[in-house]
């Protein structure tokens, strides 16, 4: 097993040490399997599967995977035993409690959102992660998490009302059609960070991708004040186009293979403002 | 591409809105030629900004490979208040772009098909 010294995660506010802590996992680990160690594996760990995150526990976290479970378990006394047969024979127990009807996918895999979310926020206080490179492929990977994934979950739970309305609006822009969408909230509160609380459409993007994203609309829109400007499409010469706007301080953006995707969203935008 | 007078005119008969064409350079941003309503335009200011837009952005395309994703925009428009200003690079003279300033955004995509028609190399009209 190797071991890589990573750079300790720079003095910001909470969320945008989230952000740095999975730009980080996207930038070194992207598509590796291994976990992330915080104080030599007493101040907590995070699993990772195929670039996936698929585990985090921290000592310092009160409420622990079991306990939100109970909430959602049909059968408690059921719940304790596959727990316990799983810790014995080191098996993830998400499959078995799902294969033994005692939780509902649905309900599992939310409770481990939360969970691994509200973990990496706390872990993403502390110095000096390490990467330990190590085989992982026993987890479901429709339980396992993207980093963009965690990250808009945790958005939610600082900007919930806002980040709602904003994925709605991204939503009711993008239509059906192919279009990727992204929402942004500003943080005036954190160094004007900008925040991702929504992704529409079929993209496999990491949260450095939106983190990205998000700073070249804002710097794009930036460029356009002078001028009052408050969408801004770019076409490429193969018919890629984005579009970029802001609406009530939030900042959206769509990425479409091909400019007729444009008519319909500025069309919508336009229709909005007016 | 064809002469900047020529382009105006030919927005203005199909009523576009348009009042004012600007031609400018790409690397500095300097104004090259404009005509039009020069107090609605403002060509150095559309320059400034327009220059920005067609400039290489770290957008992210999806289906595009991460190293690739930078790209150089060939058309650019900005929807303002007032105006709408639609911008196309063009190979004629070289390392410059043509914006129209427009009033409203309804004949948007007419205003960015009349460009495209005007910046085809070796347009003969």
């Amino acid at each position: 097993m190797s071991a890589l010294q990573m750079h300790a995660v720079p003095e910001k506010g909470p969320f945008e040490r989230l952000c740095a802590l999975l730009e980080m996992v996207d930038e070194a680990h992207a598509g590796e399997s291994g976990s992330i160690v915080f104080g030599g594996g007493s101040k907590g760990i995070i699993l990772v599967q195929s670039g996936r995150i698929c585990w985090a526990a921290s000592p310092a976290i009160a409420t622990k995977l079991s306990h939100r479970l109970r909430n959602v378990a049909s059968d408690d006394r059921q719940l304790a035993t596959v727990f316990h047969e799983c810790r014995e024979r080191g098996t993830p127990f998400g499959q078995a409690l799902v294969a033994r009807g005692v939780v509902t996918f649905d309900a599992l895999r939310n409770a481990l959102l939360q969970h691994t979310a509200e973990t990496l926020i706390h872990l993403a206080d502390e110095p000096s992660p390490r990467w330990m490179a190590a085989p992982v492929d026993q987890y479901d990977r429709d339980l396992t998490f993207p980093s963009v994934e965690l990250l808009t979950h945790a958005a939610d739970g600082w900007w919930g009302p806002l980040a709602s309305e904003a994925r709605q609006q991204l939503g009711e822009a993008l239509g059906d059609r192919g279009a990727v969408g992204l929402a942004f909230l500003r943080d005036a509160a954190t160094n004007d960070a900008i925040v991702p609380v929504g992704v529409g459409g079929a993209a496999d993007l990491t949260a450095k991708d939106v983190l990205a994203t998000g700073r070249a609309a804002a710097a794009l829109m930036s460029d356009a004040e002078i001028l009052g400007g408050r969408l801004i499409t770019t076409v490429c010469s193969d018919g890629r186009t984005s579009i970029v706007w802001v609406d009530r301080g939030t900042y959206y953006v769509a990425i479409a293979a091909e400019r007729s995707e444009m008519a319909f969203i500025v069309a919508h935008v336009t229709r909005r403002s007016d | 591409m064809i002469p900047l007078r020529d382009l105006l005119t030919r927005m203005q008969s199909q009523a576009t809105g348009c009042v004012g064409v600007v031609l400018f350079d790409t690397q500095g941003g300097a104004v090259t030629e404009s005509c039009g309503d020069d107090v609605a335009t403002s060509p150095a200011g559309v320059a400034r900004v327009m220059r920005e837009l067609v400039s290489p952005r770290r957008l992210l395309l999806p289906d595009v490979p991460r190293a690739a994703a930078e790209r150089v925009p060939a058309e650019a428009i900005l929807l303002a208040d007032d105006y709408t200003y639609v911008c196309r690079r063009v190979d004629d003279p070289p390392k410059h772009a043509v914006a129209a300033v427009c009033r409203g955004t309804r004949s948007l995509g007419l205003v960015a098909g009349l460009l495209r028609d005007a910046v085809v190399p070796g347009d003969a009209r």
